[in-house]
């Protein structure tokens, strides 16, 4: 094992594993994140995210495998990674003091920053107001201290662990174009979310981890440039609906209780569906939008289907096994 | 190693419960220290042991009294047989120098040594001899050197005077008659009470009761000085006044008085026995009645009680209500509050609520942190006791170190001490605080093993040397061994012992061990942050 490694990645993890035993942790996490991207770190509550950042502070100990910044090694690092690293933790719990201003100051020293005026400006920019007792900030005053705190340094990285789990709507925009501005600076963004669409708008690529194993990493532009779109279109009569279907379009799902289907089409052919489509008496069309949820929605299922065969495969094995 | 930065947030965050609880303990020590010395609470072991010693001193008055009383009527005795076979004081007197004195001195143990002297006692029963015979001793005095004897021809008749008694003459005209043994007694009993009185009336004499000797030890072991000897042991003159029992004029007539009327006493019961006939000799009879009567307030006691009011006479109060209430109980609860919450604050708590990840992610190492913690805890407790030292060391100067029997050395033991029994249970917090991540776990382990030692002292104390045995309840100092507070040792730093000095060495290891296992659980530790 090397302590530091040469990579082009700024973060890159090497088939981390975090063993908690009862299947719980995470397993074999293969991350690259190149320098100036923004990921996108997506799972449901207990799939492993928390664990993998902390991983990647060097909070934690790997069970196996190693986690890399900037080409250090980050358990052995940890005070080095933190340098380059800006972190929001998932839970916001301020040390024992009683301001924001003073909170601000006592991080300032630790990064042994004598010149606040970033950090001032940081503030400002997030209309924050410092003054406030930190035991009585709302939620998303917390937030807006905390991302304060990780970005004072101007450091390279952001981790974000949920930084939005309880913002109101609003706040969550403001927040995310806070990050996304810094994103265009050119800073390198590692994001965590069990909200789709927030990461969708934002991010770059997707990840997707799933009980703790990382079932797909996906670029938005594909999802968002995808060569064919879905249609859902209702007909007034059965007529037309039979009619249509003999059509031969590609159809993804025909519901025949309301004279629906949904078809798939390619760009090039939705001229086509449309001067069809007025042949018919057609009671509405509507584009049936593909959003990451689907999308990762389709790449679980499929994953479902695959352990259960395997599971299958494997019973069926054993079994074979014992009659020979 | 050390973060200047954290140093100041631990300042911050912990500074208002240190000042509060410091001021607080402070005060109690104030409280403790000036109330317990300038009050009431040595008046009872004063008065206990003062009467105790008084009864005591005054049995011993009475016991020599009646041995110079014993030894006078032998050797009036032993001088009335040679004045019958010589029928001529001058040869008698020789003969009873050179022959009666030296015997006596033999039979009560006095021999002497190559150069043909005696020891200092022997010295005494000579005087006693020659002032209740009182002899004319200008006829002998030429011969005297030749006998090896040093001595004033005019003393005794001197000594008479200056007490203004008359110097009696020992009459030896009706040497055979039929009272000729009432007359010795007599005169045995008026003079030997003089000589007593005479002699143990005096400074000189007194010092060397307080001073004792070696084997027996003198009432300065008691806490008694000549000025306590003197004011102390006093009673009613009857105009009133209260005087001196043991010393001066006044003393002089109490001995007097005290060996009079115990030579009295004895004299009536041996008649009384003798009148019974039950043929038993006198001599058995006398040895019985004055073992009777020397027998001390504290012998007539059953032994435990006797051996219980002897400790509670000896018992130092004040000591060990600063000493062992103070520093090893009621003292150390207060800090170790604070110790216990700001060790589980310092680093267990700050993992817990997740305020340790905005430390640890600007690049300030764990060796760091647990380092300059470690300090902080060490630190504040040893300002706390500082504080303490300072203010335990005020109170004592107040106080003025005559009135207590505590001295300074011995204060800033005491504080010395504490702090090492302190830091011994900082470890043991701190060692819990960076073991576990849960301030539950923290606390429960590392605040519960050290009250449970505190309360194991609590109960501990009435099982301890410390206390009397009329309160000690020996089953309980089982739970001396299982407090490691017990090897700060009160009782030995107030005796002056240095047992408690390798106690102090074996908790100041616990503690760094403790520090040093806690230092690298949490640099190797998973931190949920």
């Amino acid at each position: 094992m090397k302590d530091v490694i040469e990579t082009d990645y700024v973060i890159e993890t090497q088939s981390l594993t975090k063993d908690y035993g009862m299947g719980r942790g995470i397993f074999d996490i293969n991350l690259k994140i190149k320098k100036g991207e923004m990921v996108g770190f997506v799972g449901t509550n207990g799939s492993g995210k928390t664990t993998t950042i902390r991983c990647l502070m060097g909070f934690i100990k790997p069970t196996d495998g190693h986690a890399y910044v900037c080409g250090m090694e980050s358990w052995k690092n940890a005070s080095d990674v933190a340098k380059h690293v800006g972190y929001v933790p998932g839970e916001i719990a301020f040390p024992d003091l009683p301001t924001g201003t003073a909170f601000l100051k006592s991080q300032a020293e630790y990064f042994k920053i004598k010149d606040m005026s970033y950090a001032n400006s940081l503030v400002e920019k997030l209309q924050l107001d410092t003054r406030a007792n930190l035991k009585r900030m709302s939620k998303g005053m917390k937030q807006k201290t905390a991302l304060v705190a990780a970005l004072m340094n101007n450091a390279d990285i952001l981790l974000l662990d949920e930084p939005t789990t309880g913002l109101d709507p609003l706040m969550r925009n403001a927040f995310l174009d806070i990050i996304k501005e810094e994103h265009k600076k050119g800073k390198t963004i590692f994001m965590s979310s069990h909200m789709f669409n927030e990461v969708e708008e934002t991010c770059d690529r997707v990840a997707l981890i799933s009980d703790g194993h990382l079932v797909d990493m996906v670029d938005m532009k594909k999802i968002k440039n995808r060569p064919s779109r879905d249609f859902k279109v209702e007909f007034l009569n059965e007529k037309d609906y039979l009619a249509f279907k003999k059509l031969g379009y590609k159809i993804i799902r025909d519901q025949e209780k309301y004279y629906q289907v949904t078809v798939n089409i390619k760009h090039k052919d939705i001229n086509k569906l449309f001067k069809d489509l007025s042949k018919f008496d057609v009671k509405f069309i509507s584009e049936v939008k593909y959003t990451l949820e689907k999308y990762f929605r389709e790449v679980l299922a499929k994953k479902k289907l695959v352990d259960k065969q395997k599971q299958v495969d494997e019973l069926s094995g054993k079994k074979e096994e014992k009659d020979v | 190693m050390f973060n200047k930065a954290l140093f100041k947030q631990s300042c911050k965050a912990n500074g208002i419960m240190w000042a509060i609880i410091t001021f607080a303990t402070c005060f109690m020590l104030a409280c403790v220290m000036i109330i317990s010395g300038n009050g009431n609470l040595t008046k009872l072991t004063g008065s206990m042991s003062s009467s105790i010693i008084e009864s005591t001193v005054e049995t011993t008055m009475e016991d020599r009294g009646l041995n110079y009383y014993l030894i006078s009527v032998d050797a009036l005795q032993r001088y009335d047989a040679r004045y019958n076979s010589t029928q001529n004081n001058l040869m008698a007197l020789m003969q009873f120098f050179q022959n009666d004195i030296p015997a006596i001195l033999e039979e009560n143990g006095f021999e002497q040594d190559e150069n043909g002297e005696y020891p200092q006692g022997a010295l005494e029963l000579q005087g006693l001899i020659l002032t209740v015979l009182n002899p004319d001793l200008t006829s002998v005095a030429p011969f005297l050197p030749s006998l090896g004897i040093d001595i004033d021809p005019n003393m005794f008749k001197e000594f008479y005077e200056s007490h203004g008694e008359e110097a009696p003459t020992y009459d030896v005209s009706q040497v055979d008659s039929e009272n000729r043994l009432d007359y010795i007694k007599d005169y045995a009993q008026k003079n030997a009470s003089i000589y007593l009185a005479g002699n143990m009336s005096s400074d000189e004499v007194a010092q060397s009761i307080i001073d004792g000797t070696e084997e027996s030890g003198g009432l300065k072991n008691y806490g008694i000085t000549l000025d306590d000897y003197k004011t102390q042991f006093v009673y009613d003159d009857g105009s009133g006044q209260m005087v001196s029992k043991f010393t001066g004029d006044t003393g002089y007539a109490y001995i007097k008085d005290l060996s009079n009327t115990a030579i009295v006493t004895l004299r009536a019961r041996v008649d009384y026995e003798l009148s019974k006939n039950d043929g038993r000799p006198e001599t058995e009879i006398t040895q019985e009645i004055i073992g009777d009567l020397t027998q001390t307030f504290l012998d007539t006691l059953p032994d435990e009680i006797s051996q219980s009011l002897r400790e509670i006479g000896e018992l130092d109060i004040y000591s060990m209500i600063v000493g062992t209430i103070f520093y090893n109980i009621a003292g150390l609860l207060l800090p170790m509050i604070y110790m216990i919450m700001c060790a589980n604050n310092l680093i267990a708590g700050q993992v817990d609520r997740g305020s340790m990840a905005y430390v640890l992610s600007t690049s300030v190492k764990r060796k760091q942190v647990v380092f300059t913690q470690a300090m902080f805890l060490i630190g504040s407790l040893f300002a706390m006791f500082a504080c303490m030292t300072v203010v335990s060391v005020v109170c004592l100067a107040i106080l003025g170190p005559a009135t207590v029997t505590l001295g300074y050395g011995e204060l800033l033991l005491l504080n010395l001490g504490a702090f090492v029994a302190m830091f011994a249970m900082s470890g043991i917090s701190f060692l819990a605080s960076c073991w576990f991540n849960r301030t539950k776990y923290s606390l429960g382990l590392g605040g519960g093993i050290n009250i449970f030692f505190l309360v194991a002292t609590i109960l501990g104390l009435f099982g301890s040397s410390a206390m009397p045995t009329v309160v000690r309840l020996d089953s309980l100092n089982f739970f001396n061994y299982v407090s490691i507070i017990s090897l700060f040792d009160v009782v030995s730093i107030l005796d002056g012992t240095l047992t408690f000095i390798w106690k102090l060495a074996i908790l100041l290891g616990i503690g760094i061990v403790c520090y040093i296992i806690g230092a690298f659980k949490f640099q190797k530790k998973d931190l949920p942050l």
